[in-house]
């Protein structure tokens, strides 16, 4: 968390992480290099580190792209977000050596700049098929350098995590360039089904998971439409409150958390303060609201990090009227400290 | 909506030494199905490829070369190559291209200035890098002006074998010489558009690379009414499909088209697909 920065807090989860993602590249990087010179000995050295290394970021991407909803349809898998900008930097750097040996090899040495020939040496602009493939490309490399060199903590906080996190989701219209790039690019060159199915099949994957945990997640979240007299909503009964677990409930604009620990119920704001990480999906573990995206922790009465750390959330007030459970959708500011509701046995439902 | 991870107890937490036992088997098999989608991705890639020229670039070495210097229409260094039945001199034209993408008028005219005299029709050595394919040979001269090896006896003189061939149209696919025959893998189509405009720009003559349905492949060095290379003229079409129409000759080992004056560039639509060969207004 963020009391203080380091280049990069290592432990042996992320080491393994690394160490497998790593493993993973070696595997397709060796394994299309091998492939090429038995196939195809004539290929040029440069025509294969291009084809290896754009062909590489390009399923990386998919793989990034596809580990936020797969974690969302099952938690299991949430490991392999946890370190997840580590595979988006070597992403980008994958890519990096991609565009630089593609400007070097079709621009350099030319008479005009190597940059400026990206933009100027095709001007189809107005064509699909003869459209310069290199400047989506370009553009992509742009974003993609921009995420990976503010994916550090230190810039989530100095930019704040809403402005960081709309630059992240820059992400997105990345893989549209990328797509582009592909698609009238080396599509235009290669085009045996393979070349163009597999770009097809890459984009139906991102957008059948992310539709399908949009559909888990509505299911997930409870919406309820009606407030008392007091403006408390009614959310659900106690006993539907796993222990040391969250209810989620989303009221107008207000995203809530309902946590029971301890004989207790509190509610805080549902979005993490690091990554806007769903808390409620979170559990609390010795006495902390732990985001389950990267372990983030929070006190569920004050919604304050504890020291030395300094995030802090909304609260809100809840109450328990015979066992059923009520949120007010007012918060208050990030850390005022409310008073839980108890679960006593005169709250509880008659049995 | 219960969460199995919560029933079980298991929580994972990043920053722990250790995940819960529970997770190592779901984070086990998504890492063999992306190792199983890296084999199937790589291996379907490479497979389903076109395939690659078989075209030669002597990257790295050097050769001496020494025949007549030509500059017009574009340059070239006449080896001789033999002789033929009627003792006539048969030459292999070595097509000048410069140093990156680059012609070769800078530096044979940087030679000519150091040696204080004109060189073209003179018989000379020149060092460079030899780029070839399918029967075509150009060179590359590395080293620049460096790349001029001596002057040679000065008593043959360059007599070209030239034939008028006729008005004719051509279809085919508008490239760079020195990508086509050696350079670059594939030095054609979409992916190498802006290669190809970037090497014409810089003054390497254009060529039109013409498939015929013999599955033989012949290359024609484009020229302007002026019979200059005719690189600004065709840059908006390189490496599409396009319909050329002038006035074709033989000289030496080497077809030339000398472009009408009038639309003598036509896209074709799609892309790719074989050429033909036809009559202009036949």
């Amino acid at each position: 968390m963020s009391a203080h920065y380091r280049p990069v807090l290592w432990n042996p989860q992320k080491r393994i992480y690394d160490g497998v993602m790593l493993g993973l590249m070696a595997l397709y990087l060796l394994l299309f290099a091998a492939l090429q010179l038995l196939f195809y000995p004539e290929i040029t050295e440069e025509t294969l580190i291009i084809r290896a290394t754009g062909t590489l970021a390009y399923l990386m991407l998919h793989v990034i792209l596809v580990i936020g909803p797969l974690t969302r349809l099952n938690p299991y898998f949430m490991p392999l977000l946890y370190n997840r900008r580590h595979l988006g930097v070597t992403m980008f750097l994958i890519s990096l050596v991609h565009g630089a040996f593609n400007v070097v090899q079709f621009h350099a040495l030319g008479n005009v700049d190597p940059l400026v020939s990206v933009f100027v040496s095709n001007l189809h602009y107005p064509s699909l098929g003869n459209f310069p493939f290199q400047v989506p490309g370009f553009f992509a490399l742009f974003i993609l350098f921009v995420m990976a060199a503010t994916s550090h903590d230190f810039w989530l906080k100095n930019l704040s995590p809403r402005v960081w996190k709309s630059l992240h989701m820059m992400v997105y219209a990345a893989y549209a360039l990328l797509t582009m790039h592909v698609m009238l690019g080396i599509v235009q060159l290669e085009s045996a089904p393979a070349w163009v199915a597999l770009p097809g099949a890459g984009l139906l994957v991102v957008i059948g998971f992310h539709l399908a945990a949009a559909f888990v997640e509505q299911r997930r979240t409870y919406q309820p439409q009606t407030l008392d007299n007091e403006g408390f909503v009614s959310v659900c009964l106690v006993e539907d409150i796993q222990e040391s677990c969250a209810k989620m409930v989303l009221i107008g604009e207000e995203n809530i958390a309902i946590f029971k620990y301890e004989g207790k119920v509190s509610a805080v704001s549902n979005v993490c303060r690091h990554q806007n990480g769903p808390l409620g999906e979170g559990k609390i573990i010795d006495g902390c609201i732990t985001c389950p995206w990267h372990g983030y922790q929070y006190l569920p009465h004050n919604g304050q990090s504890p020291p030395p750390f300094t995030e802090k959330l909304e609260t809100y007030d809840v109450r328990i009227v015979e066992g059923q459970v009520y949120v007010h959708p007012r918060p208050y500011p990030e850390g005022t400290e409310r008073p839980p509701a108890l679960i006593s046995a005169s709250n509880s439902p008659l049995l | 909506m219960n969460d199995p991870m919560r029933d079980s107890g298991a929580f994972f937490i990043g920053w722990q030494p250790r995940m819960p036992g529970a997770y190592a088997r779901p984070v086990r098999m998504a890492v063999a199905a992306f190792a199983l989608v890296s084999v199937l991705v790589a291996s379907l890639l490479v497979l389903s490829q076109r395939g690659f020229e078989t075209s030669v670039f002597e990257f790295g070495k050097i050769s001496t070369n020494e025949g007549i210097l030509v500059l017009s229409p574009v340059p070239m260094l006449k080896v001789v190559s033999g002789t033929d039945a009627e003792g006539k001199v048969l030459y292999n034209s070595l097509l000048l291209v410069g140093a990156g993408k680059m012609g070769a008028d800078t530096a044979l005219h940087q030679m000519a200035l150091q040696m204080g005299q004109p060189l073209a029709g003179k018989t000379l050595k020149l060092r460079g890098t030899l780029i070839y394919y399918q029967g075509k040979t150009a060179l590359e001269l590395s080293e620049g002006a460096s790349a001029f090896a001596g002057l040679e006896d000065n008593s043959r003189v360059y007599m070209p074998d030239t034939e008028e061939l006729g008005d004719i149209s051509l279809r085919g696919e508008i490239l760079d010489p020195k990508c086509a025959l050696g350079v670059m893998k594939p030095g054609h189509g979409k992916p190498h558009l802006s290669c190809a405009v970037r090497c014409i720009s810089g003054g390497i003559p254009a060529l039109l690379r013409v498939a015929q349905k013999s599955g033989e492949t012949r290359y024609v060095i484009l020229l302007n009414e002026d019979r200059r290379p005719a690189g600004p003229q065709v840059l908006a079409y390189v490496a599409e499909q396009v319909q050329v129409c002038g006035r074709l000759e033989r000289q030496d080992d080497w077809l030339l088209l000398v472009l009408s004056a009038e639309d003598p560039v036509q896209r074709l639509q799609p892309r790719g697909g074989r050429a033909d060969v036809a009559m202009c207004g036949g």
